[in-house]
């Protein structure tokens, strides 16, 4: 009683916050909460992420081992995919982490600064998500050809960037920019401006405010656009076969053995590499997760 | 409408939120379910509503068992704590909801009529047009109550009506919201934590704490006889202090106080042991004393009946309240308690 | 003091005008370059290219595969958003996280999952060969891969809101006596109805633009199995760099499109980043 009395004077969980379904509904058709619809949406949501995601899923996780487990492994540790394997994975990573710093500054400068062209230049920073990945493509080869407008000056300073893995990366870094402006921008938009005025009061420099207070506050979404930006890059197909001259254990990305693997209609040893794609994004998109727990 | 609530009991994963509840509401009545958060009082309010579901115990109004009806069906009025008006319509359209989702809606004209004055009554009729963003706080409240008044409610039931609004605009509201429950006999209830609130308006208080109802009666009784240590804790500005009851006399073991014999106490406990002792501010007696006396003025400032003074006894900080007094902050002063209420403790 | 703020003043600008460097030469130049190339000859040979038959087949087949994906994944996406904000049930998490799946999914998987199915030699391959039914190389499977690679955009978009929202203003219509359909129509739609037109427009922007996924199932049949973006390909590997970017450049008039009505909607709806 004495102990129960006096945790009531501390203030207890706030209630409003708690579930409001009742745990005990029924569960197929009828009334589970107060508001109504839970079979039929529940209904809906299953059928339709069953027949469309996890069931095509299941069969790419299935497909493989019919060459049994010792084929699935000598089909993935063919030179030609381990380089593969190497080439989309490295290079995904290297441009997400080049589009950190990029992202940054086009975040910081769209919340902080006004000047003309800010609304234009927020929106091109959607081009590359609304641009279909097959236009892109072409535009960047076309840019980044030997004659191209970039490619040109480029070439001449004895840096080809097409048809080379520099123009894989290129490629993902145009996919994954927009990942980290869009994470970055909210945070910076709440991030309290006072936060940096008292660091000033309290005699710290820009820099040091901006390492100290600033970028601490935003590791969590720099994380996140990281993450997505790698995820997006290292499936990317449609921006970089234009530009990549496609060349077996030079620049060829692992998305399109598994295009050619199928046009040879090696199904088993296509859905090999697919797998082994899944598995590693998913195993580093779990490290980047369990990161950003750690981080946020 | 007559409430009959018996055996609720509601968990959430581990905790209960309710556990074994009982509350009879009578018509015409005009019940508060006070409690500090966390107590209950809000999930109760929404099984009551059929906004959410207990796992035991029953719920009946005027004699029907409401465990199968669903909230659309039960014509309760509700008002939410943050009154969730319709957004994106008009304070008219939100008050005339309940009327045109009714499988045979009145005519357009009826319509009209009744949500009119539904609003003159709630003396917003000026605001018919106007969006819930567009109007103030007070307002807001005013037409969730003739959102919910527009399906003609037996009962109605109100969230902390006036958690959200600031002190002026809460007296206001208050006193014509219980005149409004008279003048439409309805049978109302309503959660708030504030006691003053409770107090003023409710006919009953059901005194809520950890999913129980620790004390339900009059305002009256309430404050005159509250039935527990928690209960008088949590009503009025009462000091709590450690004390020893053994039988005669209750001994203050925390504090430099001399001990209190039985008629001094409002309230003793049924058997001897460790006690809480509430003291209200007017039932000390502060006395200027040298350096042998027990307290040390810390603060002081006026009320509305004389002088509150805030005394640092012992480890403890207590309020006491006098028609007048010369002390000063950081004079030493004799403090003795005049009367107090004790209860066994644990 | 002076000199401080002045150096801040210069970084300031130098910030400025590197995030305009960037967004020009990286963002804005290749989006330029497609007109430009398209435009090389003339704006005759540009429409000459976009007027050719097989190109028009591609566009009607464009159009048809959105016309269904769409739909479908509207239905879903708001059949979705309800059921997971507005109740509790065990693996609520996990549902929101396999709706979100398809995104961190290869186009060119996103594709191959529908072979392993309905391919010649899929699970389901030699039943619908027996029965001569086509799904491979044909419509039904460009709009598979389709649907699958737009799944998450409208639950996504609609999630978030929905969760700020609450539940109240529906149990405030429950309270009141309407029903399901009547709280979804007049309450819950009402509120949602910008986010969802722009989780809508960016569904069918991916779902019109698509290269990877349909191009795994397509065939590249032309005039029967090519869309848009995979007549830009066909086009581009025959040297034909004309009718490409001018193909390019119709599909790109549809991403500028799609950020103008995003811009707009936006605007309406007050939300921010919604295509995250």
């Amino acid at each position: 009683m004495m102990a129960a009395a006096s945790t009531v004077f501390i203030a207890p969980p706030v209630e409003r916050e708690k579930p409001t379904g009742a745990a005990r509904g029924r569960w197929f058709g009828l009334r589970r909460g107060p508001l109504p619809g839970f079979g039929l949406t529940f209904g809906l949501t299953l059928l339709w992420l069953g027949l469309i995601v996890l069931l095509p899923l299941a069969a790419l996780a299935l497909r493989p081992w019919t060459l049994g487990i010792e084929g699935v492994f000598r089909s993935l540790s063919e030179p030609r995919v381990l380089a593969a394997l190497r080439l989309s994975f490295v290079s995904a990573l290297l441009a997400a982490a080049l589009n950190v710093p990029l992202g940054l500054l086009l975040a910081w400068v769209l919340v902080r600064e006004r000047f003309p062209g800010r609304r234009l230049l927020d929106a091109a920073v959607d081009l590359p998500f609304a641009l279909p990945t097959a236009v892109a493509g072409l535009a960047l080869t076309a840019l980044y050809a030997p004659n191209g407008w970039l490619g040109a000056p480029l070439a001449a300073l004895g840096w080809q960037v097409a048809y080379t893995p520099w123009g894989i990366g290129i490629a993902m870094m145009f996919v994954g920019l927009p990942f980290i402006v869009r994470s970055v921008e909210p945070v910076l938009r709440d991030f309290p401006r006072d936060a940096e005025e008292v660091a000033a009061t309290l005699g710290a420099t820009a820099a040091q405010t901006m390492w100290r207070v600033v970028l601490p506050a935003l590791r969590p979404a720099l994380l996140a656009g990281f993450t997505m930006a790698f995820a997006r890059a290292v499936g990317e197909y449609g921006s970089i076969i234009f530009i990549a001259g496609n060349r077996p254990m030079v620049s060829e990305i692992a998305p399109l053995l598994i295009v050619i693997r199928l046009e040879q209609f090696d199904y088993a040893g296509a859905s090999a590499v697919g797998l082994a794609m899944l598995v590693l994004a998913f195993a580093i998109l779990l490290a980047l997760n369990l990161l950003q727990r750690r981080a946020g | 409408m007559s409430v009959v609530v018996e055996h609720l009991h509601r968990r959430f994963g581990m905790a209960a939120a309710l556990h074994d509840v009982a509350l009879v509401v009578e018509r015409g009545e005009f019940v508060a379910l006070l409690g500090p958060s966390g107590s209950g009082k809000t999930t109760l309010l929404r099984i009551l509503a059929g906004l959410d579901r207990a796992d035991a115990g029953t719920v009946r109004i005027d004699g029907q068992d409401m465990t199968d009806v669903p909230a659309r069906g039960r014509r309760i009025g509700f008002v939410f704590q943050h009154y969730a008006l319709f957004r994106h319509m008009s304070v008219f359209e939100n008050v005339a909801f309940g009327l045109r989702v009714r499988p045979r809606p009145p005519a357009e004209a009826e319509i009209s009529r009744r949500v009119m004055a539904l609003l003159e009554r709630v003396q917003i009729a000026d605001l018919a047009k106007r969006r819930p963003d567009q109007i103030s706080g007070g307002q807001r409240q005013r037409a969730a109550l003739a959102r919910a008044l527009a399906i003609e409610p037996k009962l109605l039931l109100l969230d902390e009506p006036f958690g959200a609004l600031d002190a002026e605009v809460r007296k206001g509201l208050r006193r014509w919201l219980r005149d409004l429950h008279r003048e439409l006999g309805l049978t109302s209830i309503f959660v708030t934590h504030d006691q003053e609130e409770a107090m003023e308006l409710a006919d009953r208080v059901a005194v809520m704490r950890a999913g129980r109802i620790a004390q339900y009666d009059t305002p009256e009784v309430l404050m005159e006889s509250p039935a527990d240590s928690f209960i008088a804790g949590f009503l009025g500005e009462t000091s709590r202090l450690q004390a020893e009851w053994d039988g005669a006399r209750l001994h203050f073991t925390a504090s430099p106080l001399p001990p209190l014999s039985a008629p001094s106490l409002r309230r003793h406990p049924g058997r001897p042991g460790a006690a809480w002792a509430f003291v209200r501010p007017h039932d000390w007696a502060v006395e200027a004393a040298g350096e042998e006396g027990n307290a040390v003025l810390r603060a002081r400032h006026p009320v509305a009946q004389g002088i509150r003074l805030e005394l640092a006894l012992g480890g403890e900080v207590v309020e006491a309240e006098l028609p007048t007094t010369s002390l000063q902050p950081g004079d030493r002063c004799q403090l003795r308690v005049l009367a107090a209420r004790a209860y066994e403790a644990g | 003091m002076n000199t401080d703020r002045r150096e801040n003043l210069l970084a300031r600008r130098s910030a400025i005008l590197a995030a305009i460097l960037v967004g020009v030469l990286f963002l804005l130049l290749p989006l330029l370059a497609v007109f430009v190339e398209a435009l090389r000859r003339g704006l005759p040979p540009a429409l000459e290219a976009i007027a050719d038959p097989d190109a028009i087949a591609s566009i009607r087949l464009t159009l048809l595969v959105a016309a269904i994906a769409v739909p479908v994944n509207t239905i879903g996406g708001v059949a979705a958003a309800w059921c997971i904000t507005k109740f509790d049930f065990p693996g609520r998490g996990a549902m929101l996280a396999f709706i979100e799946l398809p995104f961190s999914v290869s186009p060119v998987i996103s594709g191959l999952v529908w072979v392993l199915l309905f391919g010649a030699q899929g699970w389901f391959g030699p039943w619908l060969q027996e029965r001569d039914i086509q799904i491979i190389f044909a419509l039904p499977g460009l709009v598979l891969a389709t649907v699958f690679v737009t799944f998450p955009f409208v639950a996504r978009t609609l999630v978030p809101l929905m969760q700020e929202q609450g539940r109240s203003a529906e149990e405030a219509a429950a309270t009141l006596g309407a029903s399901g359909w009547q709280t979804f129509l007049r309450v819950t739609l009402p509120d949602i109805r910008w986010a969802l037109l722009s989780g809508v427009l960016l569904c069918n922007a991916r779902a019109m633009g698509e290269f990877g996924a349909v191009s795994v199932v397509s065939g590249h049949i032309r005039g029967e199995t090519n869309t848009m973006p995979l007549h830009v390909e066909i086009l581009y590997n025959e040297y034909q760099f004309v009718g490409a970017f001018a193909v390019a450049a119709l599909l790109a008039l549809l991403a500028l499109v799609t950020l103008g009505a995003k811009a707009v909607l936006e605007r309406y709806s007050g939300m921010l980043g919604a295509m995250l």
